[in-house]
């Protein structure tokens, strides 16, 4: 696609972003410049514990103390905000919100006292982001691209795991292991340190033994470490790379650093190390998961990554300020749907041809619809999984879909992104969108207009390639004012597809205004 | 050498009596002949209130320390009752020696025609001006107070001269009763009564005046005796818990209260004081022999100070030094473009302090300037930056300062200050809890055309134009990205907007700035080889760190070059075999008062060079919040290590640190070398260079009609 730049060429020009995490343990921000060319350069990073995920875990919601301290934190961090005239602003919530049943109250709360508008992300949006900063920051370094790569991050209230084939995303899971959520469980503060160390380590063991069938541990060459806890650890063992962004930890030096800290209680290692208590505090539940699975993995040592789920929130700002995403990640995503298309065993050549083909409408129709490459990702992830209502029954077998889809764990996309997949691909035959539609009608107007614009779409491709070994190739497009002209080579016959096209081109007309017509070859 | 032997007690210096010989340095100074007859008396003035200080805070701790029968030493292994005792039989000989220099100096300024008459030497002529001055002048507004017969006692306030007599009235039974009574000497009034003389200037001191007419005051009196006197209390009063201090601006204000009825530490008294009254004193703030000072001549350091700065006779004068345009800054008229094109190093007071009152008071005016957080220690009277800041603040701009109330001795002026930002709308803090602030520091963030830009200063000296024409300093400006991003991370901290997120460039005490010079001097050692020994020079005002000094000590037993030049304080023992041999210790002490913080390692040729708000003091790594920042710029850098050498080089007033813990002067043979002459001359050259490098040629056209 062209890029349109309106300002003088050789003119770089920044605007300021901000970026809230709204953790388990902390409130962080991040206010950085995103310049037009990419470049990305942090102007402040703030920090502040808040003890939120200590509530959630403990009793299930958020306590009046711990809201009041974050809303009181919030506000400073607003000031800031107003200071550097910062007007795009992201600010997520993770687990400690997420699992909290006051979370919406609390969310509002802040509204109401700071104007900012709290999103609360799942785990796969937030191992997504995470990862792409990673990624990142790796690079090619330390070769990560080569093998089988883990990537944990220990939060306050989960582990994220993301597993790399040769630098690509294979597969990502989320474990209920957070460091907070481990000391609420066994309120390790009690014990003596020993023994709270080693009934965690037996704890931490079982949990990951579920992983076996999903995360073969066994096969990792290369252990990443993000989070906190985990920089701490570089920062007493660990080895300077040339990258400022990594440091390396042998791991016989890891053991040894996790057998004196585990020697001792939160507030020793708060004195010993300088830490702030609610630091110290989860260190030791951190350190301890991080040695679990380094030692299931074949890695000799573990590299400490500094980047953190920020740094993805700050890559995305990036990009939406360039338009650019990153290669990686998309594939990624693509991944993710294939993988879960063949679970449901999905005719793949049809459901990869009606992806392409759809992706390619979308870039016919760019200058009608005025659609982002996020929403062109979107729809090739219904294309690939549009049919997968068929593993229930082939009766309705888009209404199957769509639930299917929606309960679906699908990586790099939003909450929100997959259940718009999940319409969209509901509506790739039958009926088009109607006000009697419940999931339809509970979405926003923009969401429910970028349904159609995706549906209709869908609905061309899925009828172009009706007929029998039709592939993506042998198709053609051209458009003539409010006409599409379709051409397949290949030489079969078109009547499958003419009436496909009668029942299904309905919504590409009302929606483009465009007709289709099947040319003969 | 086993790692304990460093802290036996012989190799550390009492951190008090190195305080003295550090005094002693600048009464020495007052007694050079080489120097104007006014300068002189500058520097004995400068004695007096030095040790006025001195005993109102650390004499009144050791008192303290004393009483508490704890029996701690100090790393040189002295009792607190030790350290009193070596305190005062010094302190006694620099009194004595004080006074005998400025008896000397009166002597010689009535050979220049400005006399001083005491009320010995007075003519009847003299007795007669006097009486009618004080008549006239004075009686209306003294306040004589019979200090027995008052309950409870009034308080004599802290430093101030009063007059004591013995005055014999007659009581209500017509019986003759003597009395001691008690005359405050006015503190707004010149210390100096001008006496008729024809074209000469004579002077006699105003408590003579009110001593000899004390009788006026008391009709039907007889004054047996008078003295003068002053007393020193306790003053180390501080905040004891910061944390329960609701208003931290109340608080401070009784603590300035509190100050005036602590402890009498110290009795100045003039020389020929009568026994009866001497014993009076002694009884009456429970004083011993120890603790009593007889000063024949002015005890107060302002009455010098006025001399000093009496109008006329500047041929007794040294010539002024007017500060210059800065090296770095010669031909830049936009201040905001000299910045982003490169570093600017200033070098105070050579270099004019201005340019930086004029960024903040263009950042105050400038539309495009989003932000402005500093902070302020020690400001003068009318400051022209808090001015600024406050007009930055009502013309809406987001305005931070940080405040020290604590800064000793400058409460009430801090106090004034704050509310006066704060009513102009300025985000104030008052320091933060548990540490002094200290460090100097200023962010102004502005948004320019294509991107945010970030100004920094960060400097070794306070952000004070005054005291920045006499304390020789050294400040960074730049908008280095990471320093400033490190900047504002620090201002978040002391606004508690954040905690530490670690630091790109800055070492901040109390978070590991001590371990951060301990790592820069072991990693010295490390790159140390035979062929090519390592080198540390650092100047700063005091060292007294323990950890430090240790730190400096392995440097020394591993080859490592050590040239240390420090102004004050060292407690640091040089020469002792097989510890510190390697360590030289020089003291400058002219002209300007050495008050940058320089610290140089060669690091295997990689060199580095930082500056700090920090001395090598416990109480500043442990107790404040200080900045050490490293400066970049190789001709910076080069700067910074000439600058280095040249103390080293000074043999005028370079004074050198021996095994015994005294100093002996660098002896004034072959080339004279004066650092603060060469740095005056260079800054002089750098702007004459300039206006002949550069002449403008400007082509004379017709004017326009």
């Amino acid at each position: 696609m062209e890029q349109r730049t309106s300002q003088p060429s050789g003119t770089v020009t920044a605007k300021p972003v901000g970026v809230i995490d709204v953790g388990a343990n902390a409130l962080r921000m991040v206010i950085a410049e995103v310049f037009s060319d990419g470049r990305i350069e942090v102007l402040e990073q703030l920090h502040r514990a808040v003890r939120l995920g200590q509530d959630t875990f403990h009793r299930g919601r958020l306590g009046a103390e711990s809201m009041r301290a974050a809303v009181a934190v919030l506000r400073d961090y607003r000031q800031l905000l107003n200071l550097y005239k910062v007007e795009q602003v992201r600010a997520v919530a993770t687990s400690a919100v997420r699992e909290a049943a006051n979370g919406d109250m609390f969310l509002d709360r802040v509204f109401m006292a700071t104007q900012l508008n709290i999103e609360v992300i799942d785990t796969p949006e937030e191992i997504r982001l995470t990862v792409s900063a990673v990624r990142q920051a790796v690079g090619n370094a330390l070769g990560v691209n080569q093998g089988h790569t883990l990537i944990a991050d220990v939060g306050g209230g989960s582990t994220l795991l993301t597993i790399l084939e040769n630098g690509e995303i294979a597969t990502s899971q989320s474990l209920r292991l957070g460091a907070i959520r481990l000391q609420e469980m066994f309120a390790t503060a009690e014990q003596s340190p020993r023994r709270s160390a080693d009934i965690l380590r037996q704890y931490i063991t079982n949990t990951l033994s579920v992983l076996e069938s999903t995360v073969p541990l066994g096969e990792i060459d290369s252990f990443v470490a993000v989070g906190g806890d985990a920089r701490f650890a570089a920062r007493e063992v660990g080895v300077v790379t040339d990258s400022a962004d990594l440091a390396v930890i042998a791991s016989g030096d890891f053991d040894q650093l996790v057998e004196r800290c585990e020697r001792h209680t939160a507030e020793q290692l708060s004195k010993q190390h300088g830490l702030p208590f609610a630091e110290s505090e989860t260190l030791n539940p951190a350190l301890l998961v991080y040695q679990a699975l380094l030692h299931q993995t074949k890695a000799a040592e573990m590299i400490v990554s500094h980047v953190s789920m920020r740094d993805g929130l700050l890559l995305e700002l990036a990009a939406e300020a360039t338009g650019a995403e990153d290669p990686a990640l998309l594939t990624g995503v693509l991944h993710s749907a294939t993988a879960i298309a063949e679970k449901y065993r999905v005719d793949m050549d049809h459901a990869q041809a009606v992806s392409e083909i759809a992706a390619r409408l979308f870039d016919i129709f760019q200058p009608d619809h005025g659609l982002k490459p996020r929403q062109r990702l979107l729809l090739r992830v219904a294309g690939l999984l549009h049919e997968v209502g068929s593993f229930v029954s082939s009766r309705a077998h888009h209404k199957h879909s769509e639930y299917l889809i929606a309960n679906s764990e699908i990586f790099g996309l939003t909450r929100s992104e997959t259940a718009l997949v999940a319409l969209v691909a509901r509506y790739h035959r039958r009926s088009v969108p109607r006000s009697s539609h419940l999931t339809y009608v509970a979405m926003s107007r923009e969401s429910r207009m970028l349904v159609n614009k995706l549906a209709a779409l869908l609905r061309a491709a899925d009828a172009v390639i009706r007929g029998h070994r039709r592939r993506a190739a042998d198709v053609r497009f051209a458009r003539h004012g409010d006409e599409l002209v379709v051409s397949m080579s290949g030489g079969a016959d078109l009547l499958l597809e003419q009436r496909a096209l009668e029942t299904k081109g309905d919504l590409l007309e009302d929606i483009y205004g465009a007709k289709v017509r099947l040319e003969e070859p | 050498m086993a790692k304990n032997l460093l802290k036996t007690p012989q190799l550390y210096i009492n951190r008090e009596l190195s305080w003295l010989e550090f005094n002693h340095r600048v009464l020495e100074q007052g007694l050079d002949t080489d120097l104007p007859l006014l300068e002189r008396l500058k520097f004995l003035a400068i004695v007096n209130s030095n040790l006025d200080e001195f005993f109102l805070v650390r004499v009144a701790g050791l008192i303290r320390q004393r009483a508490a029968k704890r029996g701690r030493r100090d790393p040189a292994g002295m009792t607190a009752a030790e350290q009193l005792t070596a305190i005062a039989a010094r302190a006694h000989r620099m009194v004595d020696a004080q006074t005998a220099g400025v008896l000397d100096i009166f002597s010689r300024l009535a050979e220049h025609g400005l006399k001083i008459v005491g009320s010995q030497q007075w003519t009847d002529e003299h007795r007669r001006f006097t009486r009618a001055y004080f008549a006239r002048e004075l009686q209306p507004i003294l306040t004589p107070l019979a200090i027995e017969e008052l309950k409870p006692g009034p308080l004599l306030p802290n430093l101030q001269l009063h007059v004591l007599g013995l005055v014999t009235c007659r009581d209500d039974d017509d019986q003759p009763r003597e009395r001691v009574v008690v005359v405050p000497v006015p503190s707004q009034l010149p210390r100096w009564v001008p006496l008729p003389a024809d074209s000469e200037t004579h002077l006699t001191p105003l408590e003579d005046v009110i001593a000899a007419n004390l009788d006026a005051l008391f009709p039907g009196g007889k004054v047996a005796a008078t003295a003068a006197f002053r007393i020193a209390r306790d003053a180390d009063v501080m905040l004891q818990d910061d944390e329960q201090i609701d208003d931290l601006l109340h608080a401070m204000e009784e603590v300035v209260l509190a100050r005036r009825r602590r402890t009498p530490v110290r009795l100045t008294v003039s020389s020929r004081c009568e026994p009866r009254l001497r014993k009076w004193l002694a009884d009456r703030f429970q004083l011993d022999d120890q603790q009593i000072y007889h000063v024949d001549g002015p005890q107060e350091a302002s009455a010098l100070m006025e001399l000093v700065n009496r109008p006329g006779f500047d041929q007794l004068r040294i010539d002024e030094w007017l500060p210059q345009v800065p090296r770095d800054l010669i031909g830049a008229d936009d201040l905001w473009k000299a910045i982003q094109d490169r570093d600017i190093l200033l070098h105070h007071p050579y270099e004019s302090f201005d340019p930086i009152v004029r960024l903040v008071q263009q950042a105050a005016e400038d539309p495009q300037v989003l932000a402005i957080k500093q902070t302020l220690y020690r400001t003068s009277g009318d400051s022209p930056i808090v001015q600024a800041l406050a007009r930055a603040a009502q013309k809406g701009k987001e305005v931070t300062a940080l405040v020290e109330l604590r800064a000793r001795f400058d409460e009430w002026r801090n106090v004034h200050w704050a509310r006066r930002l704060e009513d102009a709308g300025v985000h104030v803090i008052y320091g933060v809890a548990g540490f002094k602030t200290h460090a100097k520091a200023l962010l102004i963030v502005r948004r320019e055309q294509h991107r945010i830009q970030r100004y920094v200063h960060l400097a070794t000296g306070n952000y004070n134009d005054r005291t920045a024409r006499l304390y020789s300093d050294i400040g960074l400006m730049t908008c280095d990205r990471e320093l400033a991003s490190d900047v504002a991370a620090f201002f978040n901290l002391l606004t508690g907007y954040s905690q530490s997120v670690g630091w790109a460039k800055l070492a901040v005490a109390p978070l590991g700035l001590r371990q951060k010079f301990i790592d820069l001097i072991d990693r010295e050692v490390q790159a140390s080889t035979t062929d090519r020994p390592g080198l540390i020079m650092a100047k700063a005002n005091s060292l007294e760190d323990p950890e430090i000094c240790r730190a400096l000590f392995r440097a020394s037993q591993a080859g490592v070059q050590v040239l240390l030049n420090v102004r004050g304080i060292c407690c640091l023992r040089p020469a002792v075999a097989g510890v510190s041999e390697n360590i030289e210790v020089r003291s400058i002490v002219d002209r300007y008062l050495e008050h940058a913080r320089v610290f140089y390692f060669r690091n295997g040729g990689h060199e580095e060079v930082y500056l700090s708000s920090a001395d090598w003091m416990q109480r500043n790594l442990s107790k404040r919040l200080e900045l050490l920042f490293p400066v970049t710029d190789p001709a910076h850098r080069q700067r910074l290590i000439d600058l280095l050498r040249t103390y080293f080089e000074d043999n005028s007033n370079a004074w050198r640190l021996l095994c015994d813990g005294t100093y002996e002067r660098v002896p004034r043979t072959g080339p004279r070398v004066r650092a603060q002459l060469n740095f005056r001359r260079e800054a002089v050259t750098a702007v004459r260079d300039a206006a002949h490098a550069d002449p403008q040629f400007r082509p004379l056209v017709r004017p326009r009609p």
